[in-house]
């Protein structure tokens, strides 16, 4: 035999034991996967997004086919658990990334997988090369994790009960070893706007037939986009993962790149899958579990806080707003009378003359903010007051010297994290035209006027899926008295610096003794207004207002259809434990019988604790009366 | 517009430099190949680098993401000349706000993408006007500048 005849028998052999070797491990592996029910372990279920199916068996939340290796991968965990297995070890299949650009091997396309199964296998797959996703790595460098509460913003529906994302946070500088977060990547789940429609939007959204996925950004584009623009404070809760777990996560958000869910606007949401990603890096957590049955993004930082030592420092980011809220009570009581007479008559010159260096820099900073946070919308769009703004910043640079750092005070009277449960029950007894009624009513979500104001925005409330029920003392009937799909009440408090308007607008269905009603019964009511209301006394929100109702029933007499307009009034107090709100509204209308309405009523909240309110109500609606009390709990 | 894309990689070229890796920004001289970080993801929206904003105006908000294969360029704590562009174009507002007053968690964080110090957040306030005057790009001003802190 010659000496090549020989290399080659040689190199064939060990092929061949290499190989069966390979082969033995992939199967010993296997065999135990298959005896100790890999498959059903909690980590791989949350790996694959597996949940119980309503008929039993599991089924993945994952939309996408190449989030699957197993053809019946999507419902079957055992399945894909072997498919996985015998890719990793095999190394030699590829993926094709969605936009079919990219073509990976299955362990770069798994990376959270592979790190999983090895360590429960106790062995170490062969390790592709992992161009891409090593890249990924490179470019966040991540460090740590933050999760990220950005406030209410509502004039925008999408995210009026707020929205939470996940901040990987780089390495220190290698220059001066300070962290610069503008720098760091938000990551966030969001919904993929397939229609511009907002009804077709809120239908898909609530319906879950709108694709969503996983998205990455700088952190500075939330930054600017949040803070700055719309205004919302953002709060950041440092979260204490080890090296390993942040490894982890970091795996796992690559994996879901690439992946379309449905997005649920009130459960499968951007603060659901964010939890559900945290999940994966530590077993013992257990954050969508217990969820709600609607899941509110500042709930959802609550739920962090329960689970032990999970959350470390809390800092806080303010909006452009609070920024120059802060700014102006810095200055002195003459700056800020001259600070108020420059918003009415944008005068620089009047506004700094005489005064020393270290006040004009305040005054210029204040106005600067100013402008940012009333104007954001022009000066972006480099309209109108972006080139009044110029003169604001080339006075401030002429004049030099670095400002003072702005210390932040955590608007402690906002934070998330303390606020009161979203959802609640209620329970009490009416009094209604000599008439007598048990109550029940359950509210999803979220905040009312007579409700404490810590944590929510002071001056809204927001109310989405609100059930009322009475029990007629006498006549046993069991009714649905109220049902509110959407109700919006904004007040506005007008000042030097503020000229919005306050609005509201609510779509629901109510019953009363209306007038061209016989006895009680039940409508459908769109109504709306818009009002103007200043704040005396910090707590005291005074409104006058401008309102419009539409009501239609088929049990109206006469004219199925009622359509007016009329003045109304409020008066709002509300302080720590106790509120009182007082309104009167006179309606005059287009159709029906009786063309006038006038409606007052008193209503007044105590606070008990974070759970448990008392709330009293009378009402006066033309001559009819109405006087009931209700126990709140909060949850 | 072909100078100051000049410009970027120059700048690209000197930090990349400064980290001791010469060979470092085999880029093509577009955006998208100028290096590492940021501008080695490919943005689906082709503006991706203008005002994150701008696009939620438009109803476009989000951002598709995407990594090409190859290896980085930069080593850790570095960007390039995409990256820093982009952070100037999309902080925009910020940013004259901080040169303005000489302070600000913006203008640190240029400088520091910038490998300047402090002071150099001064002589940007000093020349406010010659940066921020009609005509000038304030971008590429502030990267002609930066190059006098890189030693």
């Amino acid at each position: 035999m010659t000496k090549k005849g020989l290399t080659v028998m040689g190199l064939s052999l060990f092929l061949l034991i290499f190989f069966s070797e390979q082969k033995a491990m992939a199967s010993e592996v296997l065999d135990r996967a298959q005896r100790e029910h890999w498959f059903e372990d909690r980590q791989w279920l949350r790996l694959v997004q597996y949940h119980p199916h309503f008929f039993g068996g599991y089924k993945s939340s994952g939309e996408s086919d190449k989030f699957f290796l197993a053809p019946k991968g999507k419902s079957r965990p055992d399945l894909e658990l072997t498919a996985t297995l015998l890719a990793l070890q095999e190394n030699t299949r590829t993926l094709r990334s969605q936009d079919g650009r990219f073509e990976d091997p299955v362990g770069c396309v798994f990376p959270a997988r592979k790190l999983w199964l090895e360590k429960k296998a106790g062995i170490k797959f062969p390790n592709p090369q992992c161009e891409r996703f090593n890249r990924f790595k490179e470019i966040l460098q991540p460090q740590s994790l933050t999760y990220v509460f950005s406030s209410y913003y509502l004039n925008n529906p999408a995210s009026a009960f707020g929205h939470t994302f996940l901040r990987v946070n780089k390495a220190p500088s290698a220059i001066n070893g300070e962290r610069f977060e503008l720098a760091d990547y938000g990551v966030g789940y969001a919904a993929v706007k397939t229609s511009e429609n907002p009804f077709v939007y809120s239908f898909l959204g609530v319906s879950g037939l709108m694709p969503g996925a996983f998205d990455i950004n700088p952190y500075y584009y939330k930054v600017r986009e949040y803070n700055d623009f719309e205004s919302r404070d953002l709060w950041e809760y440092d979260l204490t993962f080890t090296p390993e777990e942040v490894e982890m996560v970091i795996a796992y958000i690559w994996e879901l790149l690439d992946v379309n869910f449905n997005y649920h606007y009130f459960t499968e949401n951007c603060s659901y899958r964010i939890l559900s990603v945290l999940e994966v890096a530590r077993p013992s957590l257990e954050l969508t579990d217990h969820l709600k049955s609607q899941v509110m993004p500042a709930d959802t930082v609550q739920t962090l806080f329960q689970q032990q030592g999970l959350v470390g420092r809390i800092h806080f980011r303010p909006s452009i707003r609070a920024t120059f809220e802060q700014r102006y009570r810095g200055l002195s009581d003459e700056g800020k009378s001259r600070l108020r007479g420059f918003a009415r008559n944008e005068s620089i010159a009047e506004m700094i003359q005489d005064l020393e260096p270290v006040e004009k820099r305040g005054s210029l900073d204040t106005a600067m903010d100013y402008l940012d946070y009333r104007y954001s919308k022009e000066i972006l769009r480099k309209e109108e007051k972006y080139i009044f703004k110029k003169d604001v910043l080339r006075a401030r640079a002429e004049l030099g010297g670095a400002s003072a750092l702005l210390k932040l005070s955590t608007a402690e009277s906002e934070a998330p994290h303390e606020a009161q449960g979203s959802r609640r029950w209620g329970f009490g007894y009416r009094e209604w035209n000599k008439r007598n009624f048990y109550l029940l009513e359950m509210k999803a979500a979220l905040h009312d006027l007579l409700d404490p104001k810590l944590g929510y925005p002071p001056t809204a409330e927001i109310t989405m899926g609100y059930l009322g029920l009475s029990l007629d003392s006498t006549s046993q009937e069991l009714a649905l008295d109220r049902a509110i799909l959407y109700e919006v009440v904004s007040l506005s408090p007008l000042n030097d610096f503020n000229r919005d308007v306050s609005w509201r607008l609510k779509f629901s269905l109510e019953r009363g003794f209306e007038n061209n009603c016989l006895g009680l019964c039940r409508w459908t009511e769109l109504s709306g207004g818009s009002g103007l209301t200043t704040t005396v006394w910090s707590d005291l929100d005074l409104s006058v207002w401008l309102r419009l109702t539409t009501q239609t029933s088929t049990d109206f007499q006469g004219d199925t259809w009622r359509i007016g307009a009329g003045p109304g009034l409020s008066a709002r107090w509300n302080r720590n434990a106790w509120a009182v709100m007082a309104e009167i509204y006179d309606r005059y209308d287009y159709k029906g019988l009786n063309p006038e309405f006038r409606q007052s009523s008193l209503g007044i909240n105590w606070s008990l604790n974070k759970n448990l309110s008392l709330r009293f109500r009378g009402a006066e609606e033309n001559s009819l009366r109405l006087m009931e009390a209700r126990l709140l709990y909060y949850y | 517009m072909k100078s100051f894309i000049v410009a970027l990689a120059t700048l690209g070229y000197v930090i990349s430099a400064n980290a001791a890796s010469a060979d470092s920004l085999k880029g093509t001289g577009v955006y998208g190949d100028a290096g590492c970080g940021l501008g080695s993801m490919v943005f689906g929206n082709k503006e991706g680098i203008v005002q994150v904003v701008a696009a939620t105006l438009n109803g476009t908000g989000m951002q598709t993401f995407g990594i090409t294969s190859g290896t980085s360029n930069c080593g850790p704590g570095l960007f390039s000349s995409a990256e820093i562009n982009s952070f100037m174009q999309s902080n925009a507002v910020a940013l004259e706000n901080d040169i303005a007053r000489g302070q600000g968690e913006t203008l640190s964080t240029l400088n520091n993408m910038l490998g300047c110090s402090s002071q150099f957040g001064d002589t940007l306030q000093k020349n406010y006007k010659n940066i921020y005057s009609p005509g000038i790009n304030p971008a590429q001003k502030i990267v002609a500048m930066a190059e006098s802190c890189q030693g």
